[in-house]
């Protein structure tokens, strides 16, 4: 008897897996919420951004808000309108122009950030220190404290375009490392506590700025963009004043980027520097 | 039992095989719809929406938002004159979250309280007054929609503005947080409520935009909260209960600096306060509470001493930031911290001194020991001694608690003198 029950448990198992299991499957036709991102009306910086940017090199800029792009968990604010289509202009004329006529359209269009990511304050970190901007991966470029953007403001145009030109550097070694050698030329300054630094201090040490010190890639990315948007002037200016070893690093490290540029993209650095000092010139008068 | 055994299994078995629909509805359907309803509900207000925000910083404001079905969105705040009456435009959109969430995506004067640079708007650096402009839906009702900040949990109350809240609302508001603010003009510090057959001292802050109640009921009594200004009254964040006293909201404010009165309406019974030079009740353990608090208490004004704010001219003091009181500053001392700006970097001085806590409630500050920081010169210094010789007053002060972080020190000697610090 028991056994005929156990048969009889078996076959209505089967007969239920049968049944459900001829089920037909349709699948649903809804979209899901959110996919491929948000979506909202267009306004004319939605314009500006599709001419300038996304049709051009295929960039995408966000300038609205998404916590998601950035550390969540931090107070960082969006930024304000007014001030989007100004900032970007220098992105143009102080970055993508002067690489555009130096390396043409097909390497900005290889090597260029796929996004720019916009906030409106700095991001303000747990050691006192701020952000000013974020690069990942060599895929996104994210900018804080547009809101104080001031395009009469020199110093300031200058401290937004130098963190783009530092982005843009990672991006270039990421892809093409730049000698071993520079990391040999001053390892005893690398730092995690570089903001303990003043600028004079890490100058006499042979470092165009305290950043610098974090890291030897930021040593390298802080050295190619001062020497694009603070200039050879400024650059000079620091190696006149500190002699000896300082002084000849700096030297070996301009040295080891002219000629990076020149064999690792064909690019001539010094048409680059006088195109970004014309850029400046341009945005801020 | 064993036919009954059978019976049951097939019973189940065939039900487990009938062919069943999906859920009427799948998520994203419903979430579609319901961002949908709010957006509707939101762009759907003729006249827009009355917001109160309430800050997990602390205080309360008032601002008003006409959505349209552009994801743009015009605000007027109560935050300063100007932007009571100019309008900003800004963007928002609805967004999908893990609750349904609406973001104030662009830069608005919403934002300014959760800006992380105190030259903004003041509050600490890296995180100004723990605001938020992106903010979770909680419930919904026609005319009231509740949101919570998805970052900081700030409240944010969005009541349907009817027909005569027009784009002149919060100007009127403003105004009338100016009118109330007169109160502050009185000579005396206390002021005595006496509403619905009982007494209370009642202190409106209105800089943080709190109204704090002291009173004696089986020992000391003391209730503070958040208001939001309208345009007729101020709305309490929580209501304040005392036995069959309920009070939610005050409007029509009388403010008489002639006899130093206030009259106000709570629902329907109406409140008179009177000018007092002592209070109703100490708390005795405010001292304490601040002086262990390990928050430095800022005050913009120094003393207001009859009535007269800015009395002994602090922000005469050449390029004057703020007085900071700093329980235990250095070398076993506290401090009363004047900030200035000297050659476009922050400077400060001010007396070292220590602080005792007596048992009946009153801080004493005394054994004066010369000044920490950098002189501001001649006149600055003159000034800042001034205030020195008051708040080294051998009679202290009592201490009244407005907020989370904002105390007012009463002087025991002159309830004349008074000293506001948030």
């Amino acid at each position: 008897m028991k056994i005929k029950l156990s048969i009889i448990y078996a076959s209505l198992l089967g007969m239920c897996i049968a049944i459900s299991s001829c089920k037909k499957e349709t699948l649903p036709d809804t979209p899901i919420v959110g996919l491929g991102g948000d979506t909202f009306a267009k306004g004319p910086i939605d314009d500006y951004i599709k001419i300038n940017f996304t049709d051009p090199y295929n960039i995408q800029v966000k300038y609205k808000w998404d916590p998601y792009e950035t550390s969540y968990n931090k107070n960082i604010t969006p930024v304000n309108e007014a001030n989007v289509i100004p900032a970007l202009d220098a992105v143009i004329k102080i970055w993508a122009e002067p690489y555009k006529k130096i390396a043409g359209d097909d390497f900005l269009r290889k090597f260029s950030p796929k996004e720019y990511v916009m906030y409106g304050s700095a991001s303000y970190n747990s050691d006192g220190t701020i952000t000013l901007g974020e690069a990942e991966g060599g895929k996104k470029i994210t900018l804080f404290v547009i809101n104080n953007y001031d395009r009469k403001n020199v110093a300031n145009v200058k401290q937004m375009l130098h963190t783009i030109h530092h982005e843009f550097a990672h991006i270039l070694h990421q892809n093409i490392l730049y000698p071993r050698e520079f990391k040999l030329l001053n390892p005893e300054w690398y730092t995690a506590s570089w903001f303990n630094t003043s600028v004079a201090d890490a100058n006499a040490q042979g470092l165009v700025t305290p950043y610098a010190k974090a890291a030897v890639d930021e040593d390298w990315v802080e050295t190619v963009s001062y020497l694009l948007v603070e200039g050879q002037t400024a650059f000079d200016t620091i190696v006149t004043k500190n002699p000896g070893k300082a002084a000849t690093n700096l030297r070996t490290k301009e040295a080891m980027i002219v000629e990076y540029f020149r064999s690792a993209y064909g690019i001539d650095f010094r048409a680059l520097q006088t195109e970004v000092k014309n850029g400046i010139v341009l945005i801020t008068t | 039992m064993r036919k009954i055994l059978i019976f049951g299994l097939l019973i189940v078995a065939l039900a487990a095989c009938k062919k069943s629909d999906r859920p009427d509805q799948l998520p994203d359907d419903k979430l579609t719809q319901v961002l949908t309803a709010y957006q509707t509900q939101l762009v759907g207000a003729n006249n827009g929406w009355i917001g109160y925000l309430f800050p997990q910083g602390g205080g309360g404001y008032t601002f008003k938002f006409k959505f349209n079905d552009k994801n743009r969105v015009v605000t007027y705040s109560d935050l300063d004159a100007a932007s009571s009456t100019t309008a900003k435009e800004s963007s928002y959109r609805l967004k999908g979250t893990q609750l349904p969430s609406l973001y104030f995506d662009t830069y608005t004067y919403l934002h300014k309280l959760a800006d992380p640079d105190p030259t903004v708007l003041g509050g600490t650096s890296g995180s100004g007054y723990l605001s938020d402009f992106e903010f979770s839906f909680i419930s919904s009702s026609a005319d009231t929609i509740k949101l919570k900040g998805n970052l900081n949990k700030s409240d944010l109350i969005l009541i349907r503005a009817k027909a005569d809240q027009g784009d002149d609302y919060i100007g009127k508001a403003f105004t009338n947080n100016v009118y109330i603010s007169k109160i502050a003009n009185f000579p005396y510090y206390y002021n005595k409520l006496v509403i619905g057959g009982k007494e209370y001292n009642i202190t409106i802050n209105t800089d943080q935009h709190t109204v704090s109640f002291y009173y004696n009921r089986n020992g000391f009594q003391r209730f503070s909260t958040e208001y939001a200004v309208a345009s007729t009254g101020i709305a309490l964040r929580k209501p304040f209960v005392d036995g069959n006293i309920i009070i939610s909201e005050f409007h029509d404010f009388v403010v008489n600096t002639t006899n130093s009165t206030l009259s106000m309406v709570a629902g329907n019974i109406t409140g008179s306060t009177t000018n007092e030079a002592a209070p109703l009740a100490i708390d005795l353990d405010a001292p304490t509470r601040m002086y262990v608090a390990q928050y430095d208490f800022t005050s913009d004004f120094g003393f207001t001493i009859n009535g007269v704010k800015n009395a002994q001219n602090v922000t005469g003091i050449p390029n004057f930031l703020g007085i900071q009181y700093i329980p235990v500053y250095a070398q076993g001392y506290d401090a009363l911290m004047f900030y200035y700006l000297s050659a476009g970097k922050q400077k400060n001085y001010g007396p070292a001194f220590n602080t005792n806590l007596t048992t009946d409630g009153r801080f004493i500050f005394y054994g004066y020991n010369g000044n920490f920081g950098t002189s501001p010169g001649t006149a600055g210094a003159n000034i800042i001694t001034s205030v020195r010789t008051q708040w080294l007053n051998a009679s202290g002060y009592y201490v009244f608690q407005t907020g989370t972080n904002s105390y007012d020190l009463v002087s025991v000697a002159d309830s004349k003198r008074w000293i506001r610090f948030y």
